[in-house]
């Protein structure tokens, strides 16, 4: 079992009875359900609706009150200040006041969290910026549209610099723009050792940016892992060459049949939608036309990226992360036998050792024209996880 | 106390931006113009101004009653309704400062609406008391019974303890104290001998407190009032002679503004050490009618136009009573006869008076009346009426008082009035706050607004369920758990009819710095407070999110 102290959120036989107006036990939304999610990890909640996702939410905020079980978050009740303190939290719908500017509503949270009058100031403009806010700053939340109001959101919720960043179906209502910036955000925060909890549907965005994954059905825990272990398809090979002609392909087809394999699939790689829609923007952008909307997001928030780090943090991260793999080796030889152990992760270290390097450009839409190269995984295994068809449209 | 304050001017902010903050002063500011206009009173200026203050402050109270049990129910039940409350709750704030802050808030925007009526309040009636006055004797009440903060001191009580064993010896001698204790047994206590005389005990009592207030025809009354803490002192100057009238022997004499300030028409005033009353009041004179006695070979002898006069204004006090006939004169007019008399030098002053029946009615006379110790004997003989018929005449103890002049003034007075109605306001912001941490916006306001009529009416609702053991048997459970269960309301709710500013305002008494507190006290450490720990107390408990599978 993995060190309780080194995991941010630990749940244990965790579970939320809903009861009518006569106690009478009515829905189990979440059933003894038992997570570790640990430092600097990128951690996706996947449900149908209805799976118990918004509920574990609530609970490790302390919004909801578990029926049985326990929760901690860094060690302490969620509802503990000092919990709070490190925790941002952006909703499934922007719960905003819209009697208020985007400006004040930045400077009401960062209120909350005692911040001087000068780092408020700093930092709501910052977010603004990186939000692509900044020219609407002094209109009331109220009268933004749905992604604005997302965008505004994920500002507050990120006013704090949070150690555990949760949330809730994140990138709906934001257009692709957004969503883009949005996962570059998360990347961003993972490789400065933030703890993301993401809850979606939209699995493209799991997919991109989670290191591990809990699916929920009915309120119980169907399947947890690392994401490439879940996607891997090893009885397969993938070969991405120049474009190859017929004849070509036929002497590849008869090397493999000597060697007693066949090729399955022969196709044409796609672009992503994605990176098409994010081009024609940019050419809208280079071309000044107008928007009476939001503008494309700025670079991230500079308190939010990775600055330059002295000797001496970097070490410290990295005997971290040494620690930690250690822990994850410990807790993954006392699994009982059968379980697979968990692949070592070496994405963290990694991301870990980057940081000694000069911080990387800031994102941005122009800067996004080719995607990060994202894992080449078989989407239909989480489809099937999930219980969707391949090929169902995901609009929940 | 940083998250607090933090939720506070959030709500603060969302109080101010919301429409009824600005239809509140309109309408706060419209009733305040109006008002005046079409409410006349009895025509006269003080009447008038006396309307003013007390529907200005009772519009106040009541509209700000109104506008703080609707914000103070919404501002959390409303943020659980939509979940706002999703990204506070999860920010470095407790629950209870949440909840406290919201209450802090809607406290701020009252003492903030308050400010603004206050000004307006008063600006109003200053205005109204530059306007002109239908005699000189409704300018004096205007200054002196209106614009003022006039301590109050209640006689001594009457002996009512004494008088009622006497009475009760007198019908055991009699033996008909038996023979009424048995027929009330028969009748109406169904045997029950111990209810049959506490019956016939508060009959007799009660007759006994009749007699003790009331004065047979040439009967007399005296009260005994001590405490009197006099503040102020006695205002001298040399004023010259401008004529006098040889016909009534009036004696006009100049003097200085703010001598003649000091000076009421009617008021006392001493010449060459002769106690007067002013007869006229001017901007640079004033006239004076002394007796024939007072001028023959007198200290005024030598006042002749020209010579100088040696005149003291001194310090007044008011004496305020209101008698009530047995059977009312045919012109509703009382007439007695009343001496005021200082305990320790003997000093008197004697007054013939004609008064209106069951009106309250003012004597000023000096406060050199009031000996050191701060008592003073008051008499008052029951004249005949004009056509020479007697009466009895009933004052009672609550009727007569001593009014005077202390330390502080309108301006002051008028703050501490509105502190009452914030007082009120905080208690009401308690409820709403309490109400809405576990209720719904319609439900917490109903709540509340049962709150404010049952408040409001507490002391008359206290006097019609008081038990009555007497009533037959079959009513009597009921009774007895609608007191009871009365009880516990009035245990838990203020008296705003009590700490109401209004009648203080009008009759221009003085809201002493100690009923402010007092009433501090009781209605916020007495009652907010515990509300308030008990919403925290649910909020804490509660989950803000619902169960959504």
């Amino acid at each position: 079992m993995p060190d309780v102290d080194q995991s941010v959120v630990v749940a244990r036989n965790l579970t939320k009875v809903f009861r009518d107006f006569w106690l009478r036990e009515k829905v189990t939304a979440v059933a003894d359900l038992d997570l570790d999610i640990r430092p600097r990890e990128v951690f996706g909640l996947l449900g149908p609706n209805g799976s118990g996702k918004s509920t574990t939410i609530k609970m490790i905020l302390g919004l909801l009150y578990p029926t049985r079980g326990r929760i901690a978050v860094f060690g302490r009740l969620p509802t503990d200040v000092r919990t709070k303190a490190r925790i941002g939290f952006l909703p499934e719908e922007s719960y905003l006041y819209p009697f208020l500017d985007a400006r004040e509503t930045l400077d009401f949270y960062g209120r909350l969290f005692r911040q001087p009058r000068r780092q408020r100031r700093r930092r709501c403009d910052m977010l603004l910026d990186m939000v692509g806010l900044g020219s609407v700053a002094y209109r009331r939340v109220g009268e933004y549209s749905k992604g604005m109001q997302r965008r505004i959101g994920l500002a507050q919720a990120l006013i704090n610099d949070p150690d555990l960043l949760i949330l809730d179906e994140p990138t709906s209502g934001m257009d692709p723009i957004g969503t883009r910036q949005f996962k570059d955000l998360i990347r961003t925060l993972a490789m400065r050792g933030k703890t993301v909890i993401l809850s979606s549907h939209l699995l493209a965005d799991v997919e991109d940016v989670c290191d591990r994954v809990c699916i929920l059905y009915g309120g119980r825990q169907r399947a947890l892992g690392r994401m490439d272990e879940l996607l891997a398809k090893d009885s397969l090979t993938q070969i991405t060459t120049d474009k190859l002609d017929p004849r070509t392909l036929e002497t590849v087809r008869q090397a493999l049949a000597q060697s007693g394999k066949e090729i399955r699939q022969v196709s044409a790689p796609r672009d992503k939608l994605e990176s098409l829609f994010l081009r024609i923007v940019q050419e809208a952008q280079e071309q000044r036309m107008a928007t009476g909307g939001a503008t494309s997001g700025g670079p991230i928030a500079e308190f939010l990226r990775a600055g330059p780090q002295d000797a001496r943090e970097v070490l410290t991260r990295l005997v971290a992360a040494a620690e930690f793999e250690a822990i994850s080796q410990e807790a993954a030889a006392q699994k009982p036998a059968g379980q697979a152990p968990p692949a070592q992760d070496t994405r963290v270290l990694g991301q870990l050792i980057q940081l000694d390097q000069p911080p990387a450009e800031p994102a941005s839409p122009q800067g996004a024209e080719t995607p990060p190269e994202a894992p080449q995984v078989d989407r239909g295994v989480l489809e099937g996880l999930l219980g969707r068809s391949e090929g169902t449209q995901e609009n929940s | 106390m940083h998250g607090i304050w933090a939720i506070a001017r959030h709500t603060l902010a969302h109080c101010l931006r919301m429409k009824m903050a600005g239809t509140l002063i309109v309408l706060l500011l419209l009733s305040l113009v109006v008002l005046p206009m079409v409410i006349q009173g009895d025509g006269t200026l003080a009447g008038r101004t006396r309307t003013l203050l007390a529907y200005g402050a009772g519009i106040t109270a009541l509209l700000l009653s109104v506008v703080t049990l609707l914000l103070s129910a919404g501002v959390i039940a409303s943020d659980v309704r939509t979940k706002q409350v999703f990204t506070v709750a999860t920010k470095p704030v407790s629950r209870w400062q949440y909840v406290l802050g919201r209450w802090l808030g809607v406290v701020v925007f009252d003492i903030l609406l308050l400010a603004v009526s206050t000004v307006a309040v008063y600006a109003f009636a200053q205005q109204l008391r530059r306007q002109e006055a239908l005699n000189p004797m409704d300018r004096r009440t205007v200054e002196t019974e209106v614009f003022v903060a006039r301590r109050q001191i209640a006689p001594k009580p009457s002996d009512i303890a004494t008088l009622f064993e006497r009475k009760r010896k007198q019908l055991q001698e009699e033996n008909r104290y038996q023979e009424a204790l048995d027929a009330l047994r028969r009748t109406k206590t169904n045997g029950d001998e111990q209810e049959a005389r506490e019956i016939l005990e508060e009959q007799i009592r009660s007759d006994a407190a009749s007699e003790a207030q009331s004065v047979g025809p040439g009967g007399h009354f005296r009260w005994r009032f001590h405490g009197i803490a006099l503040a102020g002192t006695e205002l001298r100057e040399t004023g010259w002679v401008v004529s006098t009238d040889p016909q009534d022997g009036t004696l006009r004499i100049s003097a200085s503004r703010p001598f003649l300030g000091r000076l009421v028409y009617g008021g006392p005033v001493r010449v060459n050490a002769v106690d007067l009353r002013v007869t006229r009041l001017a901007e640079d004179f004033f006239e004076v009618r002394p007796t024939l006695d007072d001028r023959a070979g007198g200290r005024l002898a030598a006042l002749i136009p020209g010579a100088f006069a040696d005149i003291v204004a001194d310090p007044t006090i008011q004496i305020s009573f209101k008698a009530s006939p047995a059977v009312a004169p045919s012109d509703k007019l009382l007439r007695s006869f009343w001496e005021i008399i200082n305990p320790a030098s003997g000093l008197r002053y004697m007054e013939f008076r004609t008064d209106p029946v069951e009106t309250p009615a003012t004597l000023t006379v000096s406060a050199r009346l009031v000996d050191p110790n701060g008592q003073l004997e008051v008499g008052y003989l029951n004249l005949p009426d004009s056509a020479g018929r007697s009466t009895s005449v009933t004052i009672l103890d609550r009727d007569v008082s001593v009014l005077y002049h202390s330390s502080g003034g309108f301006e002051g007075n008028f703050l501490r009035a509105m502190g009452l109605v914030l007082l009120q306001l905080v208690f009401l912001a308690a409820v709403g706050v309490f109400a809405g941490s576990f209720l719904s916006f319609p439900v917490a306001c109903l709540i509340g607004f049962a709150t404010l009529p049952l408040s409001m009416a507490r002391g008359f609702l206290s006097d019609s369920l008081r038990v009555n053991t007497h009533m037959p048997s079959a009513l009597d459970a009921l009774t007895i758990v609608g007191a009871w269960a009365y009880r516990v309301v009035q245990v838990l709710l203020p008296d705003f009819a009590q700490t109401s500013p209004v009648d203080w305002l009008v009759g221009g008494l003085n809201i002493s710095w100690e009923h402010l507190g007092q009433v501090a006290v009781l209605t916020l450490l007495a009652r907010a407070a515990p509300i308030l720990a008990i919403a925290c107390l649910i909020f804490h408990k509660r989950e803000l999110a619902r169960v959504q599978v």
